[in-house]
């Protein structure tokens, strides 16, 4: 099983001195190649990479707001010229990250780490998959979207996020302690989530049904659940009928 | 709250008049040595009463409390060398000697009933008690003064290192900041990447590279160099930053002849050469151009470096324009002027003025 590689980078020296140590690695594949935030944007989707080699510093839109306009992003391994405080920041959340000029041993490494996760996200979607009606293009629960929020970062799953809260044109994401926004609609997301996983409560929710602790009836025929976290979110009277269908009652 | 300000008050504490943390330890070894010396010639040369170990005791209270007073003097008025204040030192034992005598015998002769007023005020008892008195607090005085003078030694010594140590720091981060880590670190990757590409071209590029360097660590703030010399340093790093941007990055320069020989402090077209493709080239997809203009007006030394960009909308503290002014006035002098302006919907343009002495 090959790691499909995309390589994130603006100098075309740099790109090609990353294809030259991956040609050592003969398990990765590399399956393109983009100079900018835009390109990448337009090739990621198109050949669905494994592992993004993504450099921070891009021109015009730079690496970390790539990572923001994507709805689920790869394995990243950032690259970097110089370390700065914005990569030290992540070191602890992200796959990992190398200086350049790249040393083969740390990049080895740093693959072997792409490598781990990947083969376990593998086994973990084959057991999920009977019963799953996952549509082409809607996102799996072991995908994970990029979240920034001032100089914090995660790299969150899905399956992690409990609840998903309307903030004007943002949407707030609850997952662990945390509940930064990201710069995307809920009516956006809704429609790139499993409907399955992901029900919309209300116009304000969308809660993560594997979350659900407890549900009780609320008053005029709408209803209550009770997240693990402890917290709690009405389900509104027209979508209480849906959910109760959804759930078999 | 108040409390703090009254113990601030209380305690004369610029940082000179601060105590020896060991002072007690030296009062108390010296006069104990003091009463003990007293205490042996007693016992050799005759027999020790109640009341001489009582006189001797209120003595040394005495002396103590003369000593502490001498102790406080000298540190407030800092008295300087060694030399200076070995007679001071003298001279104000004699004073607190006869202090003694006046503040001790009456305890003595009401107080304990030791000694009559007669004896105490006899001019070979005065002379007696003012020398031996005298001695001691000179022997005191001399001693202190030493401990004082190395401790004050010390810490000017350590503030010395400690200056040297932050003009140190200050130069290295001004070395630093001459030679940008993202800039050099790129350049590195690219010429490695070069060398299998184009071997002889990489050599090339590793020769611009020493000469960007050699000129940035070996020139010294104070010198001044021509126009023209820097301008073959600048050329030297956009060829180098043309491995990382290739057809994205165009430049050309204008110089008038006269512009060329003018004298200027080192690397200061060359950070705003650098300025211009951080915050211009390297923020566009598809990059651009730098121009830069060089000319002689009024007695000033005028240089133009514009490149492709638009200054944003709010002008943030990010472009570090309030540092390269102050920079520029530092390396060139109070009437150095320096300005960042859109040129035209496509351009920003930086330019400085350096007087030309």
């Amino acid at each position: 099983m090959k790691v499909r590689t995309l390589i994130v980078e603006d100098s075309r020296l740099a790109r090609m001195e990353m294809r030259r140590l991956l040609d050592g690695h003969p398990d990765v594949e590399v399956v393109g190649e983009a100079g900018n935030a835009d390109e990448a944007e337009i090739l990621i989707p198109e050949s669905q990479p494994d592992l993004l080699l993504l450099d921070i510093q891009l021109p015009g839109r730079n690496g970390f707001e790539l990572l923001e306009s994507l709805d689920s992003v790869p394995l990243v391994i950032f690259t970097t010229a110089y370390s700065e405080f914005a990569v030290q920041a992540f070191e602890q959340n992200a796959l990992d990250y190398l200086v350049k000029p790249v040393e083969a041993d740390r990049l080895a490494k740093a693959l072997q780490k792409a490598s781990n996760l990947i083969g376990q996200q593998e086994s973990r979607e084959t057991i999920s998959e009977e019963g799953a009606i996952t549509g082409r293009s809607l996102l799996k629960v072991t995908d994970r979207v990029f979240v920034k929020d001032g100089e914090h970062c995660w790299f969150v799953p899905l399956s992690e996020v409990r609840l998903l809260e309307v903030e004007g044109n943002y949407t707030r994401l609850f997952f662990g302690s945390h509940q930064p926004l990201i710069p995307k609609t809920l009516n956006y997301l809704e429609s790139r989530l499993d409907p399955q996983v992901f029900f919309r409560a209300s116009r304000q929710h969308l809660v993560n049904l594997n979350w659900v602790k407890d549900v009780e009836s609320w008053f005029s025929g709408s209803l209550r659940l009770t997240l693990r976290s402890g917290q709690q979110v009405e389900v509104s009277r027209r979508q209480a009928q849906r959910f109760r269908d959804l759930m078999s009652f | 709250m108040v409390q703090w300000r009254n113990n601030n008050a209380a305690t004369p504490s610029p940082d000179d008049s601060r105590r020896d943390p060991n002072h007690w330890f030296f009062q108390t070894t010296f006069w104990l040595c003091w009463l003990g010396i007293g205490l042996f010639f007693t016992l050799v040369y005759g027999k020790l009463t109640t009341k001489d170990f009582i006189a001797m005791l209120v003595l040394g209270i005495g002396f103590l409390l003369l000593s502490e007073l001498m102790g406080r003097y000298m540190t407030r008025r800092s008295w300087d060398t060694f030399r200076s204040q070995a007679p001071r030192t003298l001279a104000m034992s004699v004073i607190a000697s006869l202090a003694l005598q006046v503040m001790v015998d009456p305890v003595l002769v009401i107080g304990f009933h030791i000694g009559k007023w007669s004896e105490v005020f006899s001019t070979k008892a005065i002379l007696g008690s003012t020398m031996h008195g005298t001695l001691v607090l000179w022997c005191w005085g001399s001693i202190y003064s030493g401990i004082t003078l190395r401790r004050r030694y010390q810490r000017s010594e350590m503030a010395r290192l400690q200056l040297e140590a932050a003009v140190q720091a200050a130069e290295l981060r001004a070395l630093k900041s001459q030679v940008n880590p993202h800039f050099l670190f790129n350049c590195l990757n690219n010429l490695r990447s070069l060398v299998a590409e184009d071997p002889e071209r990489a050599r090339e590029m590793m020769l611009r590279l020493s000469e960007l360097l050699r000129y940035a660590l070996e020139v010294s703030r104070h010198e001044r160099v021509a126009l023209e010399q820097e301008l073959s340093v600048v050329e030297a790093y956009l060829e180098l930053e043309s491995l990382q941007f290739e057809d994205r990055l165009h430049w050309q320069f204008n110089v008038t002849p006269e512009a060329s020989r003018a004298q200027l402090p080192p690397m200061v077209v060359q950070q705003l050469v650098e300025n211009a493709i951080k915050h211009g080239i390297s923020k566009r997809p598809h990059g651009g151009e730098i121009l830069v203009r060089g000319s002689v007006n009024d007695g000033a030394l005028l240089i133009d470096v514009e490149n492709s960009g638009q200054l944003p909308a709010s002008p943030g503290s990010g472009f570090g324009l309030e540092n390269a002014r102050q920079r520029l006035r530092l390396l060139s002098g109070e009437l150095a002027r320096l300005t960042l302006s859109n040129r035209d919907s496509d351009h920003v343009a930086a330019t400085a003025s350096i007087p030309l002495s």
